[in-house]
């Protein structure tokens, strides 16, 4: 059986068990599987959180023997300024993080800290970026597969691994062209203001918006075309009071993150993330605060 | 980036291949090459050297990307790597000769913050799987590029043993047998020095040789690299080079200092000998050891 295979962050992550909402992923292998008339299997390896580096770990494995010329890959390219600090903790590399502070020890995190602040740099994550994207261009070429669909999930600098040609590359965002776009006014904290707590959506989007990024990759990966981030999504779809409407959770996002929120006080817990509270990064949002 | 025009040499590494300021005229492997390769094509082949001591693979790969960025090496030139070894960090921007923990007092050309950020990363972050992910992507970008904009194969010299995984079996790249430390550079001192002497005790300063060797074996080495350019065929670096070179007394060996080693720099360092002291490493002196060691 041919294969869907997917490796990214949390724009890709499969649902967790018994949560059967049919996610982007699903569709994109089941529109595939509708226009070559075989079935595909999807075999997804990504994970919250995680960094391109760690992503590419996954790869160098999939690429030594895993992968055939019949099968597809999608890649979710998280942000570059992520870093896998921790072999053991692929889950901890976002600064963003807002308990970044209680998943490692007090060295660790104080190593994680200076790094941030001393070492790491947009033209160092900027080098790594083009080695890692040569890396698939080159095993693509090489072991002659299917050009796999290369999102990005942030904006990046992209430099030269923009126009290698073994790489499709969406056109657009989906952090900015999807995900963001959803919020009634997208500059608000979307966890104090709409979720009042962690973001309750699949991979960070209404499923309303799954039901047409899902059909629109499978078309693209089978007919190698471009995938469209930018035109045809539904934008404003999540209002301040959306969390009232049990219809409105059951059918677009996932009702068990929600009930969580609620269970754990999530609304009344800081959302700040630890490099704001350090100092380290500048907030995201307007009203994000310490 | 101004390059003259015609044929070029780029080469790109750490102190294997870089050139001491004012030291041009001196016959290294690097101005040898570039003179052969010359003298068998009849036109100029213009040596570009980018190569800086004590740099790091990211930062090689930095100026690699920003000619392949701005093609300036085309099908018609020739590319050097002198892979240095890749536990080497390009920590600070401003700094990208201070890459190795293990060799340098670090701790003089930073601030204490910053010397924090790179002991605890070497202590808790840094380690060999992340380095192999690196090397890796490194390695298939070059040969990446090498095949899409169809240039010669680039020759990589391995400075240092390092494990580069399945690189070594990527076609495009041409990979020398040895390595320039282990082959070359060790074997020029007397069969009585441990090899794991300290380099700058036994110099009394800075390596008197340039790039590591004495110039008799520039002279062989320059020889293979232009035959390894030309025929595109596997440079050996194993064998067939002059051992035990540096002789017992070469402190007051004046012929030996003038036809083989760098002798200004040797001057400069027997002439302060009396105040020379061993520097500790910084990594030593702070007893960093990684938590992945």
């Amino acid at each position: 059986m041919n294969k869907l295979f997917v490796i990214g962050d949390s724009f890709t992550v499969e649902p967790l068990k018994g949560e059967d909402k049919p996610y982007w992923i699903k569709q994109a292998a089941d529109e595939i599987a509708r226009l070559s008339g075989e079935p595909v299997a999807v075999s997804n390896a990504s994970m919250m959180g995680s960094s391109q580096d760690w992503v590419s770990h996954g790869l160098q494995t999939l690429y030594n023997g895993g992968i055939t010329p019949n099968d597809y890959l999608i890649i979710g390219l998280t942000h570059p300024n992520r870093f896998w600090y921790k072999e053991k903790r692929p889950d901890v590399t976002n600064p963003h993080l807002t308990d970044l502070d209680e998943m490692l020890d007090k060295e660790e995190t104080r190593a994680v800290e200076l790094y941030m602040r001393h070492i790491q740099r947009p033209l160092l994550d900027t080098i790594h970026l083009q080695n890692r994207l040569a890396y698939i261009a080159y095993q693509t070429r090489r072991q002659k597969l299917r050009r796999p669909i290369v999102i990005k999930c942030f904006e990046q600098q992209l430099g030269q691994c923009e126009f290698y040609p073994e790489l499709n590359w969406a056109n657009g965002i989906l952090m900015d062209n999807i995900q963001r776009p959803e919020f009634w006014d997208p500059d608000l904290d979307e966890n104090a203001v709409y979720w009042r707590g962690i973001d309750p959506r699949y991979n960070h989007m209404c499923m309303s918006n799954h039901n047409i990024l899902g059909p629109r990759t499978g078309q693209a990966l089978y007919n190698d075309t471009t995938l469209d981030l930018v035109n045809g999504y539904i934008a404003g779809i999540v209002q301040p009071g959306s969390l009232d409407d049990p219809e409105w959770v059951k059918r677009e996002i996932n009702p068990y993150t929600v009930q969580w929120n609620i269970d754990n006080n999530r609304k009344y817990k800081s959302m700040t993330s630890w490099a704001v509270k350090m100092g380290i990064r500048e907030p995201t949002f307007k009203n994000e605060t310490d | 980036m101004t390059l003259p025009q015609g044929p070029k040499l780029f080469i790109i590494g750490d102190s294997f291949s870089a050139q001491r300021p004012g030291t041009e005229h001196i016959d290294t492997w690097q101005k040898l090459v570039a003179e052969r390769l010359s003298a068998e094509r009849g036109e100029t082949v213009h040596l570009v050297n980018s190569s800086l001591v004590g740099s790091s693979q990211d930062w090689c790969w930095g100026i690699l990307q920003e000619w392949f960025w701005n093609e300036a090496i085309g099908p018609d030139d020739y590319l050097i790597v002198a892979l240095t070894h890749p536990s080497r960090f390009w920590f600070l921007d401003r700094l990208p000769e201070l890459s190795n923990s293990n060799v340098i007092d670090l701790d003089r050309h930073v601030s204490k913050d910053e010397a924090s950020a790179i002991e605890l990363f070497i202590k808790h972050i840094q380690r060999p799987q992340l380095d192999q992910i690196l090397i890796l992507n490194r390695l298939s970008y070059l040969a990446y590029i090498a095949g899409q904009q169809n240039l010669r194969r680039p020759l990589l010299i391995k400075c240092f043993e390092q494990d580069v995984y399945v690189a070594d079996t990527f076609e495009e790249l041409n990979w020398a047998k040895g390595t320039l430390f282990d082959d070359i550079q060790s074997h020029e001192f007397d069969t009585t020095r441990n090899h794991t002497d300290d380099v700058n005790d036994f110099w009394r300063g800075l390596d008197g040789r340039f790039n590591h060797m004495c110039l008799t074996n520039h002279k062989i080495l320059a020889e293979r690299v232009a035959k390894s350019l030309l025929e595109n065929s596997q440079l050996d670096l194993s064998d067939g080079f002059v051992k035990n070179l540096i002789p017992h007394a070469w402190e007051v060996d004046f012929e030996f200092q003038k036809t083989e080693l760098d002798y200004e720099l040797v001057q400069k360092n027997l002439s302060s000998r009396t105040r020379w002291s061993p520097i500790l490493p910084w990594k030593k002196r702070r007893g960093i050891t990684s938590s992945h060691s």
